[in-house]
């Protein structure tokens, strides 16, 4: 069924589209979407009365390993080019991923 | 253990495949009106407990505009997640309405950082060196507020008044800050083309595009 408001095909199409782009530069663990990812998923969302177990500790070495990209991301983007090197390897709570 | 990721009205369950951060698959409990995406289980704090957490509330994006969870929403049952959902149901509707059919998109605004202030002369004693601790104090604060004037600028050119904003200033080094907008999915090109716009508007700021994200600074 068609919406009141005009065609919603192809921009409902494009979003999806860019959906599908933006899972893939997740995934390529690109540094700035990294950041931004990690800054909405463990700052905001709503907060339900749950039992968050989460170890403080653990969330400051995923900061810790951030910054440790971010410091360091024009000389990695230097590496990548040259020799393909993964950007996230021997850091604090990060692994690569298959 | 169960892990909770986000919030929708009760209806279509995750994709089969879907798999939560202890590798059990995402499935769909259902409350009153609401229906949560949860897994048994609980995430570690690493990134790729973070990325998978994400993976999942997009995927419930593409079918329905979901109420994302703070990371790290444990609880110890079925009966737990229920009991909580029950509790905040009128919250969550609310916030459900507000985010219908809307999408977050976010620009990260990287700017050449201004001149560092001039390097304080070299002196000891407690008076240089609480004069050299309130101009640090000082210039900080003045970065602070170029930063925020860039933001206002970048966001008023991207005219979007009429979606909700939200802000992050100086995340880090060489950024300015984050702007984020609450964008109907059909306005989804026109906010892609307001961001092309304002790049050229701003030569000497390096605007880019995040998105599409669950609505995570607007509930």
């Amino acid at each position: 069924m068609k919406p009141p408001d005009g065609p919603d095909l192809p921009e409902l199409d494009s979003l999806a589209a860019e959906l599908d782009v933006w899972d893939s530069r997740v995934a390529a663990n690109e540094p700035h979407s990294l950041v931004d990812l990690v800054n909405r998923v463990l700052d905001k969302g709503v907060v339900l009365t749950g039992e968050v177990t989460i170890s403080v500790a653990g969330i400051d070495l995923v900061y810790l390993g951030l910054n440790a990209i971010l410091t360091s991301v024009s000389t990695a983007k230097q590496r990548v080019l040259r020799d393909g090197a993964p950007l996230l390897q021997n850091l604090p709570g990060v692994d690569e991923r298959a | 253990m169960i892990t909770l990721y986000c919030i929708r009205r009760r209806g279509e369950p995750p994709p089969r495949d879907l798999c939560g951060t202890d590798g059990t698959p995402v499935r769909l409990l259902q409350e009153g009106e609401l229906g949560a995406w949860v897994s048994d289980g609980r995430a570690d704090a690493d990134l790729i407990s973070i990325q998978v957490h994400d993976r999942i509330v997009r995927a419930a994006l593409r079918t329905a505009t979901p109420v994302p969870a703070r990371f790290g929403t444990v609880f110890s049952d079925e009966a737990a997640v229920r009991r909580s959902l029950r509790a905040r149901a009128e919250v969550l509707l609310q916030a459900l309405d507000q985010v219908d059919g809307r999408v977050e998109m976010g620009v990260r605004v990287l700017w050449e950082l201004p001149d560092p202030p001039e390097a304080p002369t070299v002196s000891t004693g407690g008076r240089a060196y609480l004069e050299t601790r309130r101009r640090a104090i000082a210039a900080e604060e003045e970065l602070r507020r170029a930063a925020n004037q860039l933001l206002d600028e970048v966001d008023g050119a991207l005219s979007l008044e009429r979606f909700a904003t939200s802000r992050v200033v100086l995340l880090e080094a060489g950024v300015a800050g984050t702007l984020a907008h609450l964008v109907h999915r059909q306005a989804f090109v026109e906010y892609r083309a307001a961001v092309q716009r304002a790049r050229s508007a701003f030569p000497s700021a390096e605007l880019h595009m995040t998105g599409p994200w669950a609505p995570y600074s607007f509930v």
